[in-house]
This record gives structure tokens, sequence and C-alpha cells, in this order.
């Protein structure tokens, strides 16, 4: 019936840059609702008591803790910075093209900036 | 012509407005969060300090039920688009909400009173 070629490969699909920040806004929200239960339980206990407060730290010493530590702040950045964007975009601020793919860099560079700098502190 | 209505308190206009008003409280209370710690040390004194007011608890359990709603429309969405079979998509759905009704539960209650500084 329908004769047009298709093509969803997406390994040969080539995304504009909105689109990556579209896509990782989604992924890292996925990421952040997955590691809920361990926010609010490491929440609740480093304010229990000060050898839970030790233990939640010593907790993300441990090298897969790091990294999904890492991951999920790189996760939460990005997704508070890209939701600020898609806020200013539904009040129609940076709706040209241009801009548009100007603030979707911003969104990446800015994420990984303060990711860095939550490392170094 | 659509016309967008907002009686429904499920429906898709609203979970939008959801969406938008519960991210305007996060992004206050996580800017607020984030430049305490940027200028205090953190230690547990001073997290314990940082949470124990009223006002904080009350602030920190609004915070936790709104991102709960937030997160649950958006996961919502996501399964609505990925998973095509209904017995796994129902699967999924339940699991996901249970666990977001135990956080939802035990958050504030932690926060109003177990939490005793």
């Amino acid at each position: 019936m329908n004769k047009q070629p298709k093509n969803l490969n997406l390994l040969t699909i080539r995304f504009p840059i909105p689109a990556i920040v579209s896509i990782m806004h989604r992924m890292s929200g996925v990421v952040i609702f997955l590691l809920m239960p361990f926010i609010t339980f490491g929440f609740s206990i480093s304010l229990m008591s000060q050898q839970g407060f030790n233990d939640v730290m010593s907790f993300f010493d441990l090298w897969p803790v790091k990294t999904l530590g890492v991951l999920l702040i790189w996760g939460i950045f990005h997704h508070f910075i890209a939701g600020c964007r898609h806020l200013l975009l539904d009040m129609e601020i940076g709706n040209d093209l241009i801009i548009a793919r100007l603030t979707s860099k911003t969104v990446l560079v800015l994420s990984f900036i303060l990711t860095a700098l939550v490392l170094l502190i | 012509m659509t016309r967008f209505s907002l009686k429904s308190p499920f429906g898709g206009m609203t979970q939008w407005l959801y969406q938008r008003f519960t991210a305007l409280f996060m992004i206050v209370y996580l800017a607020i969060i984030v430049f305490y710690l940027l200028f205090y040390s953190f230690s547990f004194k001073s997290w314990v300090a940082l949470m124990s007011p009223l006002w904080m608890r009350l602030a920190t359990s609004i915070f936790f039920i709104l991102m709960i709603v937030h997160a649950w429309i958006g996961i919502q969405h996501v399964i609505d688009d990925y998973i095509k079979y209904n017995n796994l998509k129902a699967f999924t759905n339940l699991v996901f909400l249970f666990l977001t009704i135990v956080q939802l539960i035990y958050l504030p209650y932690f926060l109003m009173v177990v939490f005793n500084a």
C-alpha cells in the first residue's frame, strides 16, 4: 500500500541539537524516577543521625555508587536546565530556530560544567 | 476546531498545567537549596539546621509531593510511548504506582512526624 521508503535506523539519522536535548530531558527524567526511592531513602537516613549521615556519605565513596551518583547529578542538572528552557519556550521565548539551537547548546554545556563543579567541590 | 478544557482533573491539558506548575515550585525550591549548600559548609549539623524549621519541613514535603506528581505524569507518557503490549504496560504502571504511593506517604510522614532534631 505505502510504497514510500522507510528509514527508522536510529544510527543513520542525524538528530538536530534541540532533539538531542529533548530526548536527554526525557531520559534523565526516567533515570531520576528510577533512582527516586534511593534519593528519598538516603535523604531520610542522612537526617536521622550523625551516624546515618556518615553512612550515606561513605556509601558514595564506593565506585559504582559514585558513578551512578554522578550520572544522577548530571541528569538532575540537565533536567533542571532543559526544563527551564522548556518553560521559556512555552512562554514563546526563544522559539526562533537559531536561538533554539543556541539555548540547547547552552543547556548541554551548562549541565556539563555544573556537574564538573560539583565533582570538584 | 479544538477547544481545550480544564474540567477534567486528569485530562491532557490539566496534566500539561500540573507539569508546569510543579516544575515552577521545584525550580524555586532547588535554587534556594543549592545556594544554601554553596555558601554553608555541608555537614550533618548544617544539614539538620537547614531542614529543621517547620516552614522548611512543609516546603520539603510539598517539594517531594510535587516531584512525585511531576514524575508520575512524566513516566506515564514515557510508558505510553514506548511499551506496546498492554499487559506489560499495565504491569509497569502498577509497579511504578506502588513505588510512587509508598514514597508519597513515607516522605511527608518522615518529615513531619519521625524527623525531630
